[in-house]
C-alpha cells in the first residue's frame, strides 16, 4: 500500500502542523511515512505544500513523481489548482477549501485572482474526485480560521480508504495539545466529517 | 525532557532530518556541538541549545563558522566527541580551519555537518560542497533518509575516532527537511573532559610538521578507501543489465522511476552513501556487470567524472552519461519526474502518466512572492535613509531578511556577494565613484564577518556611510542568538557585546543610534550620515517584531486604519513603504487590523495624517 498524500496552502494556516498530526498518526499506526516540505523565504503568506507518502512497506522519497498524487488536501483555492496540474490526475481525490486567501499583488490590483467557480470546474472535469468545502466558514464558527486544518483532516480520514483512521489522528491530538483544547479540535475533526458526508448526499 | 533524549531503543518516532542528524550525535556520545546558523542547517543547533539546557552537552553558537570549526577542533583534540553544523556557503568561512585540520586530524570523533542548497532555496548560490571532500581529503557521507540520517551519523563519528580525522556529513535541503520516522537506537554516555597531551610535531602545523603530516593524510585516506570499498553504505542491488549510480535525496527518486516504470528486473542500482572516497572496487564491479551506466547526482557531475576515469583505468568502455541526459542537467535540484523520464529516455521506454489536469485556457496565476514582515523595522529604515540619500547612492547590502529590501518599492540593494560583503565593497565602490554610499548589515552579520571590514574602511580612509540593522536576534534563520542580542531576555548565560561599543573601538567618529519607527529624527540622523566627509555609521534599533512577540517583548500597540474623510488618496504609504497590512479596496487603500501591529510608520509619512490608531 503506498498512499500520496499533498497538503497545499498557504504560509499562517497550518499546513505543517496538519501533515505532521497526519505523520505522526501514521507512526502510531505501525505505517512507514515520508513527508517532504517546500516552502519559499516568507514565514507568513507564502506558499506552502506538504508531500505526505504513507506505506505499509516502506520509507518512500520526500517528494510524489509527477501526476502521482492520491489524495490532495487544499488549504486555499488558487494554491491547489496552482499544483494540481503537476501532481493531480484523473485518478486523484481533490479535497479543497473554498475560501481565497489573497496574494497581495491580487489586492494590490496588479494581478487577478482566479475565480473559484472556474478553480472548481476544472477540477470536478479532471476525471478525479472532487469535494468543495466552505470548511474556513465552519472553522470560523469553531472558534477560529485556525481550526481550518483540523477540519480539513477530519475531512481527509472521512472520505473512505484512507490509510490512517480517526482514532490515530485523535491520539495525536491529545499528544500535542494541552487539556484545554483538546474538546475544539475533536469538534473540528467531527465538522470535517460531517462536510464529507454531506457533501456525499 | 527533550523528545531526542528518550532512552527507547527500538522505538519509532517521526523526527524531522535534522532531528535525527542531532539524535544521531546524542546516539554515539556527543559532549560537545559548535555552530553558525544556516538554512537547512538550522534545526540541528536548535535541538543542541535546548538538551544543552538540560543535560550536560556542551553547545554554543559561534560567531561564525569559521570560529565554529576552531572551537570545535580544540575540543575534538582534547578528545571529545564533536559536531559543527553549517550551511554549504559557511564551510567557504571555515575552509582555511578544515584544510589544516585534515592534516592534524582529531581524538574525539568529529563530525562536520555540511548542508548543501541546489536549487538556491535561501542562499546566494547553489555550490557542490562534495568537492570539499576531495579538497581536504576527508570521507564524506550522504544519507538518503531520516533513519539514515540518524544512523549515518552514529556510523561517522566511528569512523572519525577511527582514522582520526573528522568526517563529513553531506545533506541537501530537501533531506535536511525530511520527516519520516526513525527507530531509535541506544544512547552513549559523554565524556565531557579530557585531559590535552601535547604533541606539538602533530599539532603545530609549521612547514617540517605539515609535510610529515600530508603524507599521513593520504595514508588514512587509503584506509578511508579501504572502508568505503566494504560499507553497507554503499550498495549494489538488483541484477538488470541497465546500471544506475545515484546519492543523496537522488536515490529516491530513482527508486521511485524504477518502480513507476515497472523495470525492476532490468536494471542494477550502485548507491553511493559513503561517497568519499569513491568506493573504486565496488565501482568496478558494477561496471563490469552492466552494459551502460546512468549517473543521477544533482549538480556537479563528479561520481560521473569519476567512474569514466575507473571505467578507463579496468579498459572499461561502456557508455556512462549523466549530465544532458533528458533534463538531467547540473542546474538546481532533481524532482521525481526529471528523473524518471531520464530513465526513461536513457533505457528507451514509454512511459503512460495518468491523465493530468487540463490548465491549458488558464489565467496566469499571481504568486506569493515573499515580502518583509508588516511593522518590520528594516522596511522604517529603508524609507528614511533613501529620503536622504536619494535614488543614485550605491546600496551594497549583506545576507539577512533585509535583503528583501532588493523588492520595489524599496528596491535598496545594489550589491551583494556573502556575509560582510556590504563593509568591505561599500569600502571600493566609493574609491571607484563619486556616487554616495550607503551600505546595509544586519547585527549578526556584523558579528560574523563585518567588523574586520569595518577596520579596513577606517585605516584606509574610506568614506562611505554603514547602516547596521540591529533587530536584537539572527532573524531570517529563525531567531538564533548572536554575541549583541540581550542574552538575559532570552534565557542565555552568554555576555553581551555592544555594536556601539565595538564601532567606537574600530575608530569610527561618526556614528548615529537611530528608533527607526521614529521617522523624523531616522532621517535626520540618515542626513547628518550622508553629509559626514568621512566614515559614518548609522546603528538603527528595533526588535524584530516576531521575536519580540516570542520572547514576550512587543509593546502593545493599536493597529492603525485609514480615516476615510481625511485621505486624499496620494497613496504614499502603499507605494513607498508597501506594508502588507495594507490593501486596495476598490480605491481606497485599508489597513487589516489583524496584521498591522501598530508601528505607526505609515501614520508618519502620510501627507494629510490620514492613518489613525484604531478607536476601540
Amino acid at each position: 500500500m503506498l498512499k500520496n498524500v499533498i497538503i497545499t496552502g498557504v504560509g499562517g494556516q497550518g499546513n505543517v502542523l496538519a501533515s505532521q498530526i497526519l505523520g505522526r498518526a501514521s507512526v502510531r499506526a505501525g505505517l512507514k511515512v515520508t513527508i517532504g516540505e517546500t516552502f519559499g523565504l516568507s514565514q507568513r503568506g507564502g506558499s506552502v505544500m506538504s508531500h505526505i507518502r504513507i506505506s505499509d512497506k516502506k520509507n518512500y522519497g520526500p517528494l510524489i513523481p509527477p501526476n502521482m498524487a492520491d489524495i490532495i488536501l487544499g488549504l486555499e483555492p488558487l494554491e491547489t489548482i496552482r499544483i494540481a496540474p503537476e501532481f493531480g490526475s484523473d485518478r486523484c481525490v481533490y479535497i479543497v477549501n473554498s475560501r481565497p486567501i489573497y496574494p497581495l499583488n491580487a489586492i494590490a490590483g496588479e494581478m487577478e485572482y482566479p475565480n473559484t467557480s472556474w478553480i472548481r470546474d476544472v477540477l470536478s472535469s479532471s476525471g478525479g474526485r472532487l469535494y468543495w468545502l466552505d470548511a474556513t466558514q465552519h472553522a470560523v464558527e469553531l472558534g477560529g480560521p485556525i481550526m481550518l486544518n483540523m477540519v480539513m483532516l477530519g475531512a481527509l480520514c472521512s472520505i473512505g480508504g484512507f490509510a490512517v483512521n480517526e482514532e490515530e489522528i485523535r491520539g495525536v491530538i491529545q499528544d500535542i495539545f494541552p487539556e484545554t483544547k483538546l474538546k475544539a479540535n475533536y469538534s473540528a475533526l467531527e465538522m470535517g466529517k460531517r462536510l464529507i458526508k454531506e457533501y456525499a448526499n | 525532557m527533550h523528545k531526542l533524549l528518550k532512552d527507547a531503543p527500538g522505538s519509532h518516532f517521526l523526527l524531522l532530518g535534522n532531528e535525527a542528524i542531532a539524535r544521531g550525535a546524542l546516539e554515539a556520545g556527543l559532549a560537545f556541538a559548535t555552530c553558525y546558523p544556516g538554512t537547512p542547517s538550522s534545526e540541528i543547533p536548535e535541538q543542541f541549545q535546548n538538551i544543552s539546557r538540560e543535560t550536560d552537552l556542551y553547545f554554543e553558537y559561534s560567531v561564525n563558522e569559521k570560529v565554529a570549526m576552531e572551537v570545535a577542533a580544540g575540543a575534538a583534540t582534547a578528545g571529545l566527541r564533536t559536531m559543527v553544523t553549517m550551511k554549504h556557503v559557511g564551510l567557504n568561512v571555515a575552509a582555511d580551519p578544515l584544510m589544516t585540520l585534515s592534516y592534524v586530524g582529531v581524538k574525539g570523533g568529529m563530525v562536520i555537518v555540511n548542508a548543501d542548497d541546489p536549487s538556491l532555496f535561501s542562499s546566494q548560490n547553489e555550490q557542490d560542497n562534495r568537492y570539499y571532500a576531495r579538497l581536504s581529503g576527508l570521507p564524506m557521507l550522504e544519507p538518503s533518509n531520516t533513519q539514515e540520517m540518524k544512523d549515518f551519523t552514529v556510523a561517522a563519528f566511528d569512523l572519525s575516532e577511527k582514522l582520526e580525522i573528522p568526517v563529513i556529513i553531506r545533506t541537501t535541503t530537501r533531506i535536511n527537511h525530511i520527516r519520516g520516522d526513525v527507530a531509535f537506537g541506544a544512547l552513549r554516555p559523554r565524556k565531557t573532559k579530557d585531559v590535552f597531551k601535547k604533541n606539538p610535531f602533530r599539532y603545530v602545523t609549521v612547514p617540517a610538521v605539515s609535510r610529515n603530516l600530508h603524507k599521513i593524510l593520504l595514508e588514512k585516506f587509503d584506509k578511508a578507501l579501504a572502508l568505503s570499498n566494504e560499507s553497507p553504505f554503499n550498495s549494489i542491488t538488483g541484477s538488470g543489465k541497465f546500471g544506475i549510480v545515484t546519492n543523496g535525496v537522488s536515490y529516491n527518486y530513482v527508486l521511485d522511476a524504477v518502480k513507476d516504470l515497472h523495470i525492476e528486473d532490468k536494471v542494477s542500482i550502485l548507491r553511493l552513501g559513503f561517497s568519499w572516497p569513491m568506493p573504486r572496487e565496488l565501482c568496478k564491479t558494477f561496471m563490469k556487470k552492466v552494459e551502460k551506466v546512468l549517473v543521477v547526482e544533482e549538480l556537479e557531475p563528479i561520481v560521473e567524472n569519476d567512474l569514466k576515469a575507473i571505467a578507463q583505468e579496468v579498459g572499461l568502455s561502456l557508455k556512462i552519461q549523466g549530465k544532458g541526459v533528458a533534463g538531467l542537467s547540473r542546474l538546481f535540484e532533481y524532482d521525481p519526474g526529471m528523473v524518471r523520464q531520464a530513465v526513461a529516455a536513457y533505457l528507451g521506454i514509454d512511459y503512460k502518466a495518468p491523465v493530468p489536469v487540463d490548465l491549458s485556457a488558464a489565467p496566469q496565476l499571481p504568486g506569493r512572492p515573499p515580502n518583509l514582515c508588516a511593522g518590520c523595522p528594516h522596511r522604517a529604515t529603508y524609507y528614511s535613509v533613501k529620503q536622504a540619500f536619494g535614488k543614485d547612492a550605491i546600496h551594497p547590502t549583506d545576507i539577512g531578511c533585509y535583503t528583501l529590501g532588493l523588492l520595489p518599492p524599496i528596491s535598496m540593494a545594489d550589491f551583494l556577494i556573502c556575509m560582510g560583503s556590504s563593509v568591505s565593497s561599500a569600502c571600493g565602490f566609493s574609491r571607484a565613484t563619486d556616487q554616495k554610499v550607503a551600505a546595509f548589515i544586519g547585527d549578526s552579520t556584523f558579528f560574523h564577518s563585518g567588523i574586520t571590514g569595518l577596520i579596513n574602511a577606517v585605516h584606509n580612509n574610506h568614506k562611505f556611510t554603514l547602516v547596521i540593522l540591529d533587530n536584537g536576534t539572527t532573524a531570517m534563520t529563525g531567531h538564533q542568538p548572536h554575541p549583541g542580542v540581550d542574552a538575559k531576555a532570552m534565557g542565555l548565560d552568554g555576555t553581551r557585546v555592544s555594536i556601539e561599543e565595538i564601532v567606537r573601538a574600530c575608530g569610527v567618529k561618526d556614528i548615529h543610534l537611530v528608533k527607526p519607527f521614529k521617522v523624523a529624527k531616522t532621517i535626520e540622523a540618515a542626513k547628518a550620515a550622508r553629509d559626514y566627509d568621512g566614515l559614518s555609521v548609522i546603528i538603527s534599533q528595533e526588535y524584530c517584531p516576531l521575536f519580540a512577540k516570542a520572547i514576550g517583548e512587543r509593546k502593545k500597540s493599536r493597529p492603525f486604519q485609514v480615516n476615510h474623510s481625511k485621505c486624499k488618496n496620494h497613496r504614499d504609504c502603499i507605494n513607498l513603504i508597501a506594508c502588507p497590512a495594507m490593501y486596495l479596496d476598490g480605491e481606497q487603500v485599508e489597513i487589516n487590523k489583524d496584521l498591522c501591529i501598530g508601528c505607526s510608520v505609515c501614520a508618519q509619512i502620510c501627507p494629510e495624517n490620514a492613518i489613525l490608531p484604531l478607536k476601540e
